[in-house]
């Protein structure tokens, strides 16, 4: 029943994925031509210059219910059938929120002053730098727990889970006063490069899903998906 | 508040208290102040039985914002909270001495804009709020702040809506900086000028890792110093705070001689802290300390420049003598002004001046928006340029850090309206040498009137340090005598008078004029 908490800002990113970030701008099989490539390289500069990665997680017991996924200690209870289904076989989960923090905001927005294009690339660059942070956080998680299996990262309004929950689960990891992200207009997290999400943890194999489109961070606006294709991951 | 003491103690941490006694995370903790007062009120009791002389009472989340989805209206809770903590203090009243009671107000809980939505002045309304709720609290406190611009709107509201005296701390990481990058010598020069009675730190490191926040601060302030610390940093493995009482309190002490002569405790700290932390400070021998004079600075939020030496200020944004400037502020072209705000920047301007004033527009509306865009975009302070007040005023309520007003001169009109602005917001102000009758010719005229606004600054309580008087460079070209008078009258203004000056210097040949701070 005890939590467990750690909050660092001792992650730090050296590289960012070219493909990933591609991926992101709709690049399928296509590659970028240079003029793009080298505004990639100087986003990815900028990005690690200014970017603060900082992360807070904390584990909880669980308990599926009729009402949701109990978290214990808490007030928080996780609606919808998709975590629940996520969280299956799972006796504790791991409350993650993660953020590159507002020096980026500010580079994004500078950049959109000074160049739209730029700061188009800048901004799924952004994306692709914040969910590295959360694989760093995640080999932490698993480094400190070598005989339990891990699920992937489920975000807050993946599948059916409640946009809406993401003020209660920022609350109960306190999130605006040791890593400075709260809630905007009930949904939105400020800094917008961050992410909130849940990793299960389970004493058993876990059986592997395919993610899908379900569980992507750019389905609403992704141009796969458009042309009735997929991108494959 | 420190008249009769040398010394004041603080209370400990309410939240982990809290906690311990079963609160569960994401609960609202302002609600026990009606559903278990007693619990409230046997925390108040244990901090003052070792040794507090303030305690903050449990409104830290009382705003609108955090209680939107309480049953409990924020009037209830807020003024609940401040009768419970003021009836406790009653009860150990002794001969004519009690604890006092702090109205603790903590953040709101949304980022301001533009990284977040909320704005300024909704900011206001949710402190007004608190504050009205709270009146009947012995001082007010506002803590663990980490956006300045918020802080000030909270500042403003306490100081517009209330008497009391106002202690303010902020949330600093080791990197000196808070979550949204304010330094610690912004915040220092700038809450120094809004005539705060003590700032101070509190919260997200122990006394130990705070020692350099501390040093820091106490070299941009003359203000009380307020150190309320955690419990060290929390083990990552058990969770607990591993701090003894007994090296907090040494660790505390240690920070005595910046100047700190508020203690208390932030997170995982219980009484059995407050209770050795009073016992040292009993005991400690509190030496004079001998305050080097504090440099004076105009800041950003993140930047503070210091007027040690020359400066350059930028001057391209203003619309006079620039069709391009008119026409973007006619079409409310706001990205054209930020992209000559950064071109400035980066040719070496280290303050900007902002003038917006074009017949046709709404000048007060667009100062305000572009003063708010400029300061997410550049980092360096800023220069409010207008003759209108109430533009001045709108600006200078928004601006996050200590700017410089352009101007003021020796008119009686003038300084009336704008001299108490100054002395409000706590800004510097350029002086201009003219008045009624214009620009006198012989620089003895110019500075007598430089004189005159001096001593109307120094009536209204506005230190001579934050008055800069520009002797007013005339065409060069045209009059030989006249480049003379001024360079005559800024000698006599910076050797005798014993104030800063400035002065427009355009005849540099590349593109930007600047103007030099000596």
């Amino acid at each position: 029943m005890k939590e467990y908490i750690n909050m660092f800002d001792d992650i730090t990113l050296t590289e960012l994925n070219k493909q990933e970030g591609a991926r992101y701008l709709g690049y399928g099989s296509e590659k970028p031509d240079d003029r793009i490539m080298k505004l990639i390289d100087e986003c990815e500069s900028e990005i690690i210059a200014a970017a603060k990665p900082r992360y807070i997680y904390k584990l909880f017991d669980i308990e599926t219910t009729d009402e949701g996924v109990v978290f214990y200690g808490t007030n928080l209870i996780l609606k919808g059938s998709s975590i629940k289904a996520h969280l299956t076989g799972c006796n504790r989960a791991a409350c993650i929120c993660a953020t590159l923090s507002s020096d980026m905001d500010k580079l994004i927005r500078v950049t959109q002053v000074k160049d739209m294009a730029k700061a188009v690339i800048m901004d799924a660059f952004a994306g692709v730098a914040v969910e590295q942070v959360c694989d760093k956080i995640e080999e932490q998680i698993k480094d400190m727990l070598p005989d339990k299996y891990l699920t992937y990262r489920f975000g807050i309004g993946y599948g059916d889970l409640p946009l809406e929950q993401m003020g209660e689960f920022l609350a109960v990891l306190g999130t605006s006063k040791t890593i400075g992200v709260t809630v905007t207009g009930g949904t939105m997290m400020s800094p917008t490069k961050s992410v909130a999400c849940i990793v299960g943890i389970s004493d058993n194999q876990i059986k592997s899903k395919k993610k899908g489109c379900i569980t992507c961070n750019m389905r609403e606006k992704c141009q796969f998906r458009v042309k009735g294709e997929r991108c494959g991951f | 508040m420190l008249k009769n003491k040398e010394y004041i103690v603080l209370d400990g941490a309410m939240g982990t208290m809290l906690q311990a006694r079963g609160l569960k995370l994401g609960g609202i903790p302002e609600e026990l102040n009606i559903t278990n007062p007693e619990m409230i009120k046997e925390i108040h009791r244990l901090y003052i039985e070792a040794g507090s002389h303030i305690i903050y009472t449990n409104t830290f989340g009382g705003n609108g914002y955090k209680l939107s989805h309480s049953e409990y209206s924020v009037e209830e809770l807020v003024k609940t909270g401040v009768r419970l903590a003021k009836e406790v203090c009653l009860s150990y009243e002794k001969d004519g001495q009690r604890p006092l009671t702090a109205l603790d107000i903590g953040p709101i809980g949304q980022l301001l804009e533009p990284t977040g939505s909320l704005s300024f002045e909704q900011a206001y309304d949710y402190y007004k709020e608190m504050i009205i709720a709270g009146s009947d609290a012995d001082v007010v406190v506002l803590e663990t702040m980490t956006d300045l611009l918020e802080l000030k709107a909270a500042v403003l509201a306490v100081r517009e809506n209330s008497h009391l005296p106002l202690m303010c701390t902020m949330t600093f990481e080791q990197n000196l900086r808070t979550f949204t990058g304010t330094s610690v010598e912004s915040m220092a020069v700038t809450l120094e000028s809004l005539g705060v009675e003590a700032i101070g730190v509190n919260c997200s490191l122990g006394p130990k890792e705070l020692y350099p926040v501390v040093e820091k601060m106490s070299r941009y302030t003359t203000l009380p110093l307020i150190v309320k610390a955690n419990a060290g940093l929390p083990d990552p493995v058990t969770n607990t705070y591993s701090i003894t009482p007994e090296k907090f309190t040494e660790y505390m002490l240690d920070m005595a001689k910046f100047g700190v002569r508020i203690f208390g405790g932030c997170c995982g700290t219980d009484e059995k802290f407050i209770e050795k932390l009073s016992e040292g400070l009993k005991g400690y021998n509190f030496k004079e300390i001998k305050k080097e004079k504090i440099e004076p600075a105009v800041c950003s939020q993140l930047k503070t420049v210091s007027l040690t030496e020359p400066r350059i200020i930028g001057e391209r944004i203003n619309p006079t003598g620039k069709k391009k400037f008119k026409e973007a502020l006619l079409n409310n072209d706001i990205d054209y002004i930020l992209n000559q705000a950064i071109e400035q920047v980066d040719a070496g301007a280290e303050i900007l001046d902002v003038n917006v004033g074009l017949p046709g527009i709404d000048e007060k509306a667009m100062m305000v928006r572009v003063i708010k865009e400029l300061q997410s975009v550049v980092d360096v302070p800023l220069q409010i340029d207008s003759t209108i007040p109430e533009v001045l005023e709108a600006a200078l309520r928004v601006y996050n850090g200590k700017p410089i007003v352009n101007s003021v001169n020796g008119e009686e009109k003038s300084m009336n309206t704008i001299l108490p602005l100054i002395k409000k917001y706590g800004a510097y102000v350029v002086c201009l040498t003219l008045d009624e009758n214009g620009i006198p010719k012989k620089a003895e005229d110019r500075v007598a009137i430089a004189e005159k606004i001096m001593e109307r600054a120094l009536s209204l309580g506005i230190p001579k340090e934050n008055l800069i008087i520009d002797c007013l460079t005339l065409t060069a070209s045209a009059e030989q005598d006249g480049v003379v008078e001024t360079l005559k009258a800024v000698e006599t203004v910076t050797k005798e008078l014993g104030l800063k000056t400035v002065l427009g210097v355009s005849n540099i040949s590349f593109g930007l004029p600047n103007r030099e701070l000596i």
